[in-house]
């Protein structure tokens, strides 16, 4: 196992060192320090190996005397990595696949196939939407697709992560782009409008109502530093003044939303606005006001950076920030990153909360930490090289067995795999992918996507998560979630014998019950059952059943009158799943009671914690 | 279970000496005793003001100063406190209520309502349990049909490290009955004993393979929402029963409604119940709103104290209301008012709370409180010791880290009964 373990460290090196292109320097380099933090490393430090972190690893639980459990065996590493880099589970060939594979280095090769895929930046995308422009946003101001698209474009590239965010920080331009014959009545700001082509990053601007939820955002996203508090005082335990927290603040007020489209009534979409900077600071900048809204405090603070930079020399406040903010000497910027990307992937950060960085909340293995931010640094903030890193440890491969020996810390060290419960997103693609339910919907003409965006919509909603929360464990299953699990149409119509479905495929494939079981667990659980569960189903399938038929439960319309005013939920997409089953409206003829206990058997296995969590 | 109760004795012989030990004393020390009290409130219903409701124009008038505001100040039957002209329903209910004048340091709203919540202030190392999630755990009955711990119109922080099975039930808004209780198409009772027995069996195994918390923590709910589908008490979660008259006491708006939700679930079952009452982060227009919040405040709170009074509940239930700070004597450009942790007024009433009394007192302009402030700890060791528990019962986190229930407060003896 150790071999092998090693054997895959050193694949991920060399493929690491493959990863690393020379970063591109950004389009308009905004200062020597930024356009040098952007260059690639050279010549080559001496490249970082999973085997060293690894040893620093093992010194660390010797220090807090803690014993690592036992290894993650291939089926629950590949589901792991398709969780944690793809964004939902692997297909059952993909797992079949992977378990027959003999080459020592296929867990490596299966990071590397997902790091190059669709899925990762697709996942990247959910997921860096979500931290910036958070669940939920003015749509009439903001085009999310717009900004998705943006992201999905760069993580597809792997742009270096220092350019990445340069850019975002700094984007100018407009936020939407609306064709010519869509476009409302101008506003007499349009005439002097820059004519600046449509920039979807300009977006995370736009998303904010003032330029102290801009600041203190940015801040703690990109650099880690919770300096929000120190809008209204100074921070009582670190060392923030409020008069810091204007200075930073103050680099975002030459920065104007100009509305292009003046407001209509009734009118659905997204309003087009220009972002650019202006040479004066304002005090109507720095995000888009809600009327009447200044902050003249913070258009006179003399511009600074957390560090006490001057920035007030600058001609491009917004850009001098950036460049300080991403130029390799920024204390906070790699280890952020690093640190949030550890904290995703082991399920705590160094630093936990992963954006609260700071002297009164230490890291835990800070050696680990520094040597995986110096790496990031020397080889050109490359997120592919950091992830296929931190994904060949020995602690990213633990298994999340019960802990052993007398410290009775779960977490500590990193020395077990923390089981966490899928978050909303990646919970439906998840049962979506377990099911076929977007096979059912294709069936019946409907449009996937859409529905699909409903769907998660619907269990983002019930997962109600604290969007300024960077903790994970707020995915926590309450009572509302369970009832959606137990008696949602995701679970109950997915489990149900339809055409397109899994079920329904799986059932009309040859073979004797044993292996129709097999093959559920490969596609729902993502491993091989063992002998003891194969017998268990098997006898659960073949035991003496009626069959059951009742009629749909209300469609949540119903209740509708009862609640007054707005509010209440939105009817169910999925419920033309059910409408398009002809034995809705009258009961149903007997079907075969077996066929009901398959669908119990999907049922349970989405229904249970395996299932729920990734471990 | 990986945390269990632990006496204060048996924590300290336990400990001895090293950390833990003296985590226990320096906890555990001031040596006040403060045994636990016949408990008077069996259950208790937090009205949260979400976004910090400005005191001088509500709890705490100002009449007559320059930053008063427009609003004035109406006499009440408490005899020793004035409220908002904008709370005249709470006036004529306020023998039954008394306030408290609070202090505290946190103006961010995240920071603050953690605070407010769970009596501590944020820390990275610990999810701290809000007063819901203690109330569960201490008073909870392990086999009730009804979710322990319901909040009406949430998001409300949750149980921290006793475990998502102390967490909150929330509904969006009251009147509505909540969503998925229905069995789906073509399953009937039997049939989901079948599948949760087939559950039962994975989830075991799963346990075994794990020994995680979170996921006992997650059976744990399964087995709430099973025994809340099958309960006959769900109807309580319809209004529609309701007299008129009942109805029309709390007034006509979401908040409203939602207070008298609490009452039906008190009396079905349930230990606490959050109503929220959000928009009161009145930075602009914050006369205006507040007139427009103190509407639906007015008739939900007074409502609720007469209604509990006139069905013998308010005795043995206790009413917090309050939000996360208040807001500045100084009126901004807006015409509204900004964060102010320094004053602010909480509000008690029933089940083991003397009613008519305003302990505390702040300074001309609502700036200062001179006078016996109450802090977030001492509030929530009030709110506790009417519970019946003790405000320093030991507990320890999953990791062994020893933690009470509050944050070495003190009961405030003025307003207890």
């Amino acid at each position: 196992m150790k071999a092998i373990h090693l054997h895959a460290a050193l694949l991920a090196g060399a493929l690491l060192a493959g990863c690393a292109k020379p970063s591109p320097t950004p389009a308009s380099p905004p200062s020597a320090s930024a356009a040098a933090s952007a260059a690639p490393a050279a010549p080559a430090a001496p490249a970082l190996t999973a085997a060293e972190l690894d040893q620093a690893l093992r010194d660390e639980w010797q220090r807090l005397g803690v014993t690592k459990v036992a290894p993650a065996d291939d089926a629950t590493f590949l589901r792991r990595v398709w969780l944690d880099l793809g964004g939902t589970i692997p297909p059952a060939d993909v797992v079949t696949a992977f378990l027959a594979d003999r080459d020592p280095q296929k867990r490596a090769k299966a990071v590397e196939g997902l790091l190059t895929s669709k899925q990762h930046a697709d996942h990247l995308t959910d997921t860096w939407d979500r931290l910036l422009l958070g669940r939920q946003i003015r749509r009439n101001v903001v085009d999310r697709d717009a900004f998705r698209a943006w992201l999905r474009e760069r993580f597809a590239r792997n742009e270096p992560w220092n350019k990445l965010v340069y850019d975002l920080l700094v984007a100018e331009g407009r936020n939407t782009d609306k064709p010519e014959s869509e476009m409302g009545e101008p506003t007499p700001a349009a005439e002097k409008a820059s004519g600046l082509a449509v920039n979807g990053a300009v977006n995370y601007v736009l998303r904010f109502e003032n330029p102290a939820d801009l600041t203190g955002t940015t801040s703690r996203v990109f650099l880690g530093v919770q300096i929000q508090c120190a809008q209204c005082h100074d921070h009582k335990t670190e060392k923030w003044k409020q008069t810091q927290f204007e200075s930073l603040a103050a680099c975002f007020m030459q920065t104007k939303a100009v509305p292009l489209e003046k407001q209509a009534a009734g009118k659905k979409g997204t309003r087009t606005f220009e972002v650019r900077d202006v040479a004066e600071a304002s005090a109507r900048a720095g995000g888009k006001m809600q009327k009447g809204m200044k902050y003249p405090e913070y258009a006179k603070a003399a511009p600074a950076a957390l560090d006490g930079t001057d920035l007030s020399r600058a001609e491009d406040r917004r850009k001098a920030l950036a460049a300080w903010m991403t130029s390799k000497d920024n204390p906070w910027f790699a280890d952020a990153i690093v640190n949030r990307t550890w904290g995703a992937l082991l399920g705590h950060g160094f630093v936990d909360p992963v954006d609260d960085i700071r002297p009164g909340n230490p890291p835990v293995a800070e050696a680990v930490m520094k040597r995986l931010s110096r790496d990031f640094v020397e080889h050109g903030y490359d997120l592919r090289r950091l992830i296929a890193l931190i994904t060949s440890t020995e602690a990213y491969q633990l298994s999340s067995a019960p802990p052993s020996g007398p410290t009775p810390s779960e977490t500590r060290g990193f020395a077990r795999f923390r089981p966490r419960p899928l978050g909303p997103e990646a919970l439906v693609d998840a049962m979506v992918a377990a099911t076929g339910i977007d096979g059912m919907l294709e069936r019946g003409g409907a449009d996937v996507q859409t529905i699909k965006t409903q769907v998660r919509n619907q269990f983002s909603f019930l997962f109600d998560v604290d969007e300024e929360s960077s903790n994970d464990d707020e995915f926590d299953g309450t009572i509302p979630q369970v009832l959606l699990q137990i008696n949602g149409r995701l679970s109950n119509q997915g489990a149900s014998v339809q055409q397109g479905g899994a079920l329904a495929a799986l059932l009309a494939l040859p073979g004797d019950d044993a292996a129709k079981v097999r093959a559920l667990y490969l596609r729902v659980l993502s491993r091989e059952p063992r002998a003891d569960e194969v017998e268990r189903w098997v006898a659960f399938v073949n035991a003496p059943r009626t069959w059951v038929s009742t009629a749909p439960p209300p469609a949540a319309a119903d209740a509708k009158g009862k609640a007054k005013g707005k509010g209440g939920a939105p009817p169910d997409p999925l419920a033309r799943l059910e409408k398009r089953d002809k034995g809705a409206k009258k009961p149903a003829k007997a079907g075969d009671p077996k066929r009901q206990a398959w669908e119990d058997m999907l049922w349970t296995l989405l229904n249970s914690s395996e299932f729920l969590f990734n471990h | 279970m990986t945390h269990h109760l632990v006496s204060r004795r048996s924590l300290l012989v336990a400990s001895g000496s090293g950390l833990a030990g003296a985590l226990a004393s320096r906890l555990f020390s001031p040596s006040v005793a403060l045994a636990a009290s016949p408990p008077r409130a069996k259950a208790c219903i937090v009205l949260w003001l979400n976004g910090g409701p400005s005191h001088i124009d509500t709890f705490d008038p100002k009449p007559g100063q320059p930053t008063g505001g427009p609003f004035k100040a109406i006499k009440t039957r408490a005899r020793t406190y004035e409220l908002s002209e904008h709370l005249p329903g709470v006036a004529e209910v306020a023998d039954k209520i008394s306030l408290l004048r609070m202090t505290s340091k946190e103006g961010n709203h995240q920071r603050a309502r953690y605070l407010v919540h769970t009596g501590y202030a944020p820390n990275p190392t610990v999810v701290h349990p809000s007063l819901g999630g203690w109330v569960s755990h201490e008073l909870g009955d392990k086999s009730a049909e009804l979710p322990q711990f319901v909040s009406v119109g949430g998001p409300a922080p949750g149980a921290g490290f006793l475990g998502v099975q102390h967490g909150p039930f929330t509904i969006q808004k009251a009147g509505a009955p909540p969503a998925n209780l229905t069995l789906a198409r073509n399953v009937d009772d039997k049939r989901l004993d079948g599948r949760l027995g087939a559950l039962a069996a994975m989830e075991g195994d799963f346990e075994r393979r794990t020994g995680d918390p979170q996921v006992i923590g997650r059976r744990r709910v399964y087995e709430q929402s099973v025994r809340l589908m099958r309960s006959p008490r769900t109807k309580l979660f319809d209004l529609s029963d309701e007299p008129e008259r009942t109805v029309k006491l709390y007034g006509d708006s979401d908040f409203g409604r939602g207070c008298l939700l609490a009452r039906r679930l008190v009396e079905g079952g349930t230990r606490l119940v959050e109503v929220v009452l959000d928009g009161w982060d009145t930075h602009k227009d914050g006369f205006e709103r507040g007139k427009r919040l103190s509407a639906a405040l007015d008739g939900g709170f007074s409502g609720l104290v007469r209604d509990l009074a006139d069905r013998k509940l308010l005795d043995s239930t206790l009413v917090v209301c309050m939000g996360e700070f208040g807001r500045t004597p100084k009126i901004n450009g807006d015409e509204g008012r900004d964060h102010y942790p320094q004053v602010w007024t909480a509000a008690l009433a029933g089940g083991g709370v003397r009613g008519g009394v305003a302990h505390g007192k702040s300074d001309a302009a609502g700036a200062k409180i001179v006078e016996s402030p109450t802090s977030v700890p001492d509030l929530c060791a009030t709110v506790f010791t009417a519970l019946g528990v003790a405000p320093d019962k030991g507990l320890s986190t999953p990791s062994g880290r020893p933690i009470a229930v509050t944050d070495g407060g003190s009961p405030v003896r003025a307003v207890l009964a």
